[in-house]
């Protein structure tokens, strides 16, 4: 395919356009896939290198599954943008370290046009399917609060666009307003979303017991749970987690969304359970979906080929709204493709060979937000 | 009871020639005891030939001059000991029971379960000469054998990961009556080497290629790093009389079996490779160079990296070469990296300012490349090791 290295404004209107499109077929992704691939091997010196050693080039390439993907860790090992550093105007980085030898990921933006209108439109779709507007309780900190976080950019964009003026942000200065959160539970009239972090759920939900706070929040309230536990000491079972979202805020598991995302990309997977209720479809309970303008594999680790459907392999990504960056990106999470999406496993532990030599690198690979 | 100052050997009329030449058997490929270790070993995770060198190795170094000014360098009284082998090398149990049978301790060897083959054939072979050596096995997280063994000893000496390490420093800690003094722990660490400016790096790529051959840089002695004093183009010349080293002695030294993470531990890290690896221009030379692929991954990688931090894979034969100015350089980058260096095996003559920066260095241990698998006996464990400390 004669794939021609297309400018990067240009390239930005046509993938919005895409993202506005209520949604495309697979033809069009491709060659769209193609020339975001072959304008970021030109553009990209640090993913042209990576490319480079694996033999692949756009005139190699013929299909969005053929585009060397790159790990997550690269992200922190490289400065991986399509653009001069001093264009850059926002930063992501992602959480933490995992190591002696980890960095942080760094994502770099010129714009975060592509990301706000990818970042919308599917929290449109699958956690707001039904509204145009809800009151927005955050337990997480604002981008003002965190400004690298890609997380809290995302939250106070949805706060900004599709919340209300009643909305929170609370967590301040990192601690978790208890006071403040249980006062507007007890008192809100209208239908809430309550977003957070699964580690800020536990914390609340803890605190929650032990305080006796319960309540019903209004039908149609709805809960997204969002960024695992990343490892952190107190990590409770989802099971857990969700018979605290039915307990104490008396919000049915249908309403209840999980979603996936991680600095390095600028789309996100939620639960297809809420977008399939109100379509009235069979809700797909832990059934992760994506905006059509981004497509999932699941790897082999080892020879980086699709597995069969139904077996466990690496997560892999190909989004368009990553035009400033790299648009094919390999996880470090496990999962599964199960009916129109996937469904997440877990992170990649491989534990190395037993030894005494220090084996760290290895266990580097990480997506963290 | 002896007195203090009385040397332990003469105080216990050790039978140290005895026990020189039962080390002695150990380096003869057609000895009994040879053939034994042979026959056990055989069949398992490491290939015939990885066994073979192994064993020569153990007590290269081991005669009866050694054992005797080893004996009468000791302080202080022996020690009941246990020692909780590792299993990723082939060697601990011989060099550990010999170790204690120079001091007069009686130790409980305690195999694990990846190789637990040659504590009993050691404990054999010394049964009557020297102390009593026993041999037990049992599997990691049995309280109840490891609570008997240790109501039985007055000092624990173990290798493993320093987790491991940990957990068992936890469960002693209550027990040992003496408490954690005699704990004596060999956790987790990394080797490095460092080709010198005069060095010929065919010589020192076959050097660093048997360091990394042995044991599949499962062992803290392995070279996870190597440094190259001078440029990009010379640490790539080296990375790839390296890469031809490891071809040839990969014929010699077969990998072992990968387990089961493995393959895509190798994966993953090729990938990382793939974006740290030097740009190739302007010498034009790969960066990142693979062996013949074997069980899906290829058999070797080498990549060569810009000059910084060590970086270690500690498996696989993942050899990272780093270019540096010069031993200082090299040295500020592992007292920066934090982490506990074991050795740093080096290739080409030293000029006094350099040795006295990787003097500097945190190494416990320098030594030439291509001897950084073979460490003296008594390094680790010491003999002293199963003495009480003097003071103690």
């Amino acid at each position: 395919m004669d794939i021609s290295v297309s400018n990067a404004d240009e390239l930005d209107k046509r993938i919005r356009y895409f993202i506005e499109l209520p949604s495309a077929n697979n033809v069009s992704f491709q060659r769209l896939a193609l020339e975001l691939f072959a304008h970021q091997y030109a553009c990209n010196p640090g993913y042209r290198l990576y490319c480079d050693r694996f033999g692949q080039t756009p005139e190699s390439v013929h299909g969005w599954l053929d585009v060397p993907a790159i790990p997550t860790s690269a992200f922190g090992l490289t400065r991986l943008a399509c653009f001069p550093a001093e264009h850059t105007q926002v930063t992501f980085l992602s959480s933490g370290t995992t190591g002696a030898q980890g960095a942080r990921s760094r994502h770099e933006l010129t714009s975060t046009a592509l990301y706000d209108a990818s970042l919308l439109a599917h929290f449109r779709a699958c956690v707001m399917p039904d509204k145009t507007s809800i009151q927005m309780l955050f337990l997480a900190p604002s981008f003002a609060q965190a400004p690298q976080s890609s997380l809290s950019y995302m939250l106070s964009k949805l706060s900004q666009t599709l919340g209300t003026k009643r909305d929170a942000f609370l967590i301040r200065d990192d601690k978790l307003d208890f006071e403040s959160a249980a006062g507007m539970l007890r008192t809100v009239a209208e239908p809430v979303a309550v977003i957070g972090t699964a580690f800020a759920f536990v914390h609340f939900f803890e605190r929650c017991e032990k305080e006796g706070l319960r309540v019903k929040l209004p039908r149609g309230s709805r809960v997204v749970e969002t960024g695992g536990f990343k490892g952190r000491s107190r990590e409770v079972s989802g099971e857990r987690l969700y018979r605290w979202f039915s307990d104490i805020l008396g919000i049915p598991r249908v309403f209840c969304v999980s979603e996936y995302g991680m600095c390095e990309l600028g789309s996100q997977w939620y639960d297809a359970n809420l977008a399939d209720y109100f379509a009235e479809r069979e809700a797909r309970v832990g059934t992760k979906i994506g905006p059509h303008w981004t497509r999932i594999a699941v790897v082999d680790p080892v020879t980086g080929k699709p597995v069969r459907e139904g077996r466990q392999g690496l997560l892999q990504v190909f989004d368009l709204s990553n035009r400033g960056s790299v648009a094919a990106v390999l996880t470090a999470d496990v999962a599964r493709i199960v009916s129109g999406g996937f469904e997440l496993i877990g992170r990649f532990a491989g534990a190395p060979p037993k030894g005494c030599s220090i084996a760290i690198d290895a266990l580097l690979e990480h997506g963290a937000r | 009871m002896a007195p203090d100052s009385m040397p332990v050997a003469d105080s216990l009329d050790l039978p140290v020639r005895r026990i020189a030449e039962c080390a002695a058997e150990w380096r003869d490929p057609s000895s009994p005891v040879r053939a034994q270790a042979r026959s056990a070993l055989a069949g398992g995770r490491w290939p015939a030939p990885v066994v073979e060198r192994a064993l020569d190795n153990v007590l290269f170094d081991l005669d009866e001059a050694t054992a005797r000014a080893m004996t009468q360098a000791l302080s202080g009284r022996p020690v009941s000991t246990l020692v909780i082998l590792p299993g990723n090398i082939i060697g601990p149990a011989v060099s550990s029971a010999f170790c204690a049978a120079l001091a007069g301790s009686p130790v409980i060897l305690k195999a694990a379960s990846d190789e637990r083959h040659l504590a009993p054939i050691v404990s054999a072979q010394l049964d009557g000469v020297a102390g009593a050596v026993s041999a037990q096995h049992w599997r990691g997280g049995e309280t109840e054998p490891e609570a008997e063994a240790l109501d039985q000893v007055e000092r624990v000496i173990a290798f493993g990961s320093d987790e491991t390490l940990d957990a068992l420093r936890s469960r002693i800690k209550a027990r040992l009556k003496s408490g954690i003094p005699h704990f004596v722990p060999y956790g987790d660490s990394y080797s490095v080497g460092y080709v010198n400016a005069g060095a010929e790096l065919n010589e020192a790529a076959a050097a660093a290629a048997r360091d990394v051959c042995l044991f599949d840089q499962r062992g803290c002695m392995s070279p996870q790093t190597v440094y190259v004093r001078g440029d990009a183009g010379r640490a790539t010349l080296f990375a790839r009389a390296l890469a031809a080293a490891l071809e040839r002695e990969g014929r010699a030294l077969p990998r072992a079996a990968l387990e089961e993470a493995e393959p895509a531990l190798i994966a993953s890290f090729l990938r990382r490779c793939a974006v740290t690896a030097l740009d190739a221009v302007p010498h034009g030379l790969s960066t990142l160079l693979t062996g013949p692929a074997k069980s899906g991954v290829p058999e070797f990688v080498v990549v060569v990296e810009p000059d910084g931090a060590p970086r270690c894979a500690g498996f696989g034969r993942v050899v990272v070469v780093k270019p540096c100015a010069d031993a200082g350089t090299m040295q500020r980058h592992l007292a920066a990296f934090g982490r506990p260096l074991e050795t740093i095996g080096t290739a080409g003559g030293l000029a006094p300012e350099e040795r006295s920066a990787l003097e500097a260095s945190p190494a416990r241990r320098h030594c030439e490349l291509g001897e950084m698998q073979r460490p003296p006996f008594g390094y680790r464990p010491t003999v002293q090791d199963f003495c009480e400390a003097e003071g103690a």
